[in-house]
């Protein structure tokens, strides 16, 4: 496999990040920019106990959604709100589907987290979570999803998309 | 996750595997000092920061710590002294029988204890060509530099300082605190004359350099000629093999367009220095000031890398970035240079890996020993393990590159395309490198360089009418481009 320089037509070895022969840049960087992550401040957002244990989920809520995403390292809550399907992933350059719920700011890239890893949809009486054949796979409370099927999401779920943690709070009443 | 040897959040804070969590703790908060976005004007060092945040992240916390030393391989133990980082273009690599390239952008930062804040004691020899052609202003500037380094010198450095020209003369031997009105006497009384016979200086400072050699001292030749050395070459490279053994650094500065860049690039190379260009006589005092104020600012030297490869795992090209920017000689050890006390010393490794087999769980880039000396210390010899290592899979989804990774290239490029056309158009192949040198042209104008595409667009007309390019602007190019190479340029 052989990367082709747009501009000259010089077969490059893949992985190439810009032309031998001509100089022309191959690649589309990473879209995550250091200064989007500054924001979320990661540094002073301590997460205490394991990752891997579930903890109890935040009792209050802001949100009148019905479902929310916690970003387990930074304590984020992310209300998904006025539709009933939502994709999650991360933006990146020249990328044409973006995800709902886009996790670039929360270093999504460096955790494994695909363009368009998951989807989780609301349905009557259920929350579904589906992986969409993800590279480094989906994990509900430790346990590998089969791409592309359906599994119930309940209220303190432990989501890991590749890597990142997010925990599921669902409105209880 | 990063769990190689040398490739791991131990490494990545400079701490060993027992370290206390106060030891982590305050590993952190002197690196966020340092490379906060807040606190570097460097935008590279929010990336490090950012890959030293996420170590921390899990160290700091007793029990992601414990499951995260269950992952580390048993006999692991990061030098307690030195931080490292590396940024990989994959991190996943791809199972294919053809080729893939695999970027790699390794930083090693100094981590000082109060101790080694202090500068390092020097063993220096300033070794100047006084041939015929370094009369008049050039030697004016090399004589009132050297009077202004042997000023800064501390008490407990050793200074020498060799004229060459057909023979070696030593002007002040290797002293310590040095009677500085003798020596101003004595630089200013240097007259020129003769020819460039480089061996004779070299062997006669190395000499100078061996009397006081020890790995207390930063052991250094400064080297300042504007000629060619003709004849003797290989011996001068022979020198600079034994140099490097016994670990002492050579760095050169040319001056005008005679000398000979790529001879003199090889001799420093040898030894983990490099070489600079000082066009006009002007230029000779900021340039040699500057590789002095790299030597009295060194925290860790000798620094390199003596490695295997697997078969199906080439080295093919490394260059430092910083500080100092300079191509590396690749050779096992490779040598890296000085780690100085601020900024990182930050090398792009290029590694063409022929095939991934289908079934590999993992492709060991490069596994060898990085040693390194840090001056201070009352034991300065250090050795670790280092390993870099990507996973493996069948049908990996390619990532994009990390930026900071991208951005390095793109700098590196321009420099990469001048040593290629230069290469070709020497090897015969008119055509290629001519066409090189356009794509250079116009690279050059999109990074906001006309007065170099400029210089590049003259060698082009000089090639067309069948003349060869001219020893000046092959300099001027390559010097340039590798100037573009520093963030906030050189």
């Amino acid at each position: 496999m052989s990367v082709q320089c747009p501009n000259c037509n010089h077969a490059n070895f893949d992985g190439a990040l810009f032309c031998a022969e001509c100089g022309t840049k191959l690649v589309t960087e990473d879209g995550l920019s250091t200064a989007s992550v500054r924001p979320t401040d990661a540094s002073k957002a301590q997460v205490s106990g394991s990752m891997e244990a579930v903890a109890p989920p935040p009792a209050i809520q802001t949100s009148d959604a019905l479902i929310s995403l916690h970003v387990v390292r930074t304590g984020q809550i992310l209300p998904l709100v006025g539709r009933d399907e939502f994709t999650v992933g991360r933006v990146s350059e020249g990328q044409s589907i973006l995800p709902d719920i886009d996790l670039t700011p929360y270093d999504a890239y460096s955790q494994g987290v695909s363009r368009l890893h998951a989807t989780i949809k609301l349905s009557e009486d259920h929350i579904l979570l589906i992986d969409l054949g993800s590279s480094n796979g989906t994990r509900l409370n430790n346990e590998k999803l089969q791409p592309h099927r359906e599994y119930e999401l309940r209220h303190g779920d432990m989501v890991a998309l590749g890597r990142f943690k997010l925990q599921a709070l669902v409105r209880q009443d | 996750m990063a769990t190689g040897y040398l490739d791991n959040f131990y490494a990545r804070l400079g701490v060993g595997k027992r370290a206390t969590a106060d030891d982590i703790r305050h590993a952190y908060h002197a690196a966020a000092r340092r490379l906060h976005p807040d606190a570097s004007a460097n935008p590279d060092d929010t990336e490090l920061f950012l890959q030293i945040q996420e170590a921390y992240e899990i160290l700091s916390n007793p029990q992601k710590r414990q499951d995260y030393d269950k992952l580390l391989p048993d006999d692991i133990d990061p030098p307690a002294d030195v931080m490292v980082n590396a940024i990989y273009s994959r991190s996943i690599l791809p199972t294919m029988e053809s080729a893939q390239l695999v970027y790699v952008l390794m930083d090693l930062l100094s981590r000082p204890t109060e101790e080694d804040r202090k500068k390092p004691s020097l063993n220096v020899c300033l070794l100047l060509d006084t041939s015929t052609s370094m009369s008049g202003q050039r030697l004016e500037m090399v004589k009132s530099t050297a009077t202004t380094m042997v000023k800064a010198l501390q008490p407990e450095d050793y200074f020498s300082l060799i004229t060459f020209n057909d023979r070696a003369e030593v002007i002040v031997s290797a002293e310590r605190g040095v009677d500085l009105g003798r020596v101003e006497a004595r630089i200013s009384q240097l007259n020129t004359g003769g020819g460039t016979e480089m061996l004779h200086g070299l062997k006669a400072a190395m000499n100078e350099v061996a009397r006081n050699l020890g790995p207390s001292f930063v052991n250094q030749i400064l080297l300042v000629t504007d000629g060619r050395t003709y004849g003797d070459d290989a011996a001068c490279l022979e020198v600079a093999d034994f140099a490097s053994n016994r670990g002492i650094t050579i760095s050169g500065l040319g001056i005008g367009h005679e000398w000979n860049d790529e001879f003199l690039d090889e001799l420093c190379r040898k030894t983990g220095g490099s070489s600079s260009y000082a066009a006009r006589p002007d230029d000779i005092r900021r340039l040699l000031e500057k590789q002095f104020q790299n030597i009295s600012r060194t925290y860790a030297n000798n620094v390199s890398i003596a490695y295997k490869s697997s078969p199906d795992v080439e080295l093919r090209y490394a260059f430092r970035l910083s500080p100092d920017p300079s191509a590396l000689r690749i050779a096992t050890p490779v040598h890296f240079g000085n780690i100085p006390l601020g900024p990182s010393l930050s090398v792009l490794m290029e590694f063409l890996i022929h095939r991934v087999p289908e079934g590999s769980r993992e492709i060991t880039l490069l596994d060898g020993d990085l040693n390194l000396k840090i001056p201070t210390r009352k034991i300065p010899d250090t050795t670790a393990r280092v390993s870099l290592a990507r996973p493996a899979a069948k049908d990996a989804e390619v990532e994009p590159p990390p930026q900071v990774l991208v951005k390095a290239m793109s700098r590196l490029s321009l420099y990469r395309m001048q040593e290629k056309a230069r290469q070709e158009i020497e090897a015969g192949d008119i055509e290629k490198g001519t066409a090189r040198l356009n794509s250079l042209a116009v690279q050059l104008l999109s990074a906001g360089r006309p007065d170099l595409a400029h210089t590049v667009r003259l060698e082009l007309k000089n090639l067309q009418n069948g003349n060869s390019v001219s020893e000046d602007s092959k300099k001027q190019i390559k010097y340039g481009t590798r100037a573009l190479v520093l963030p906030n340029g050189e």
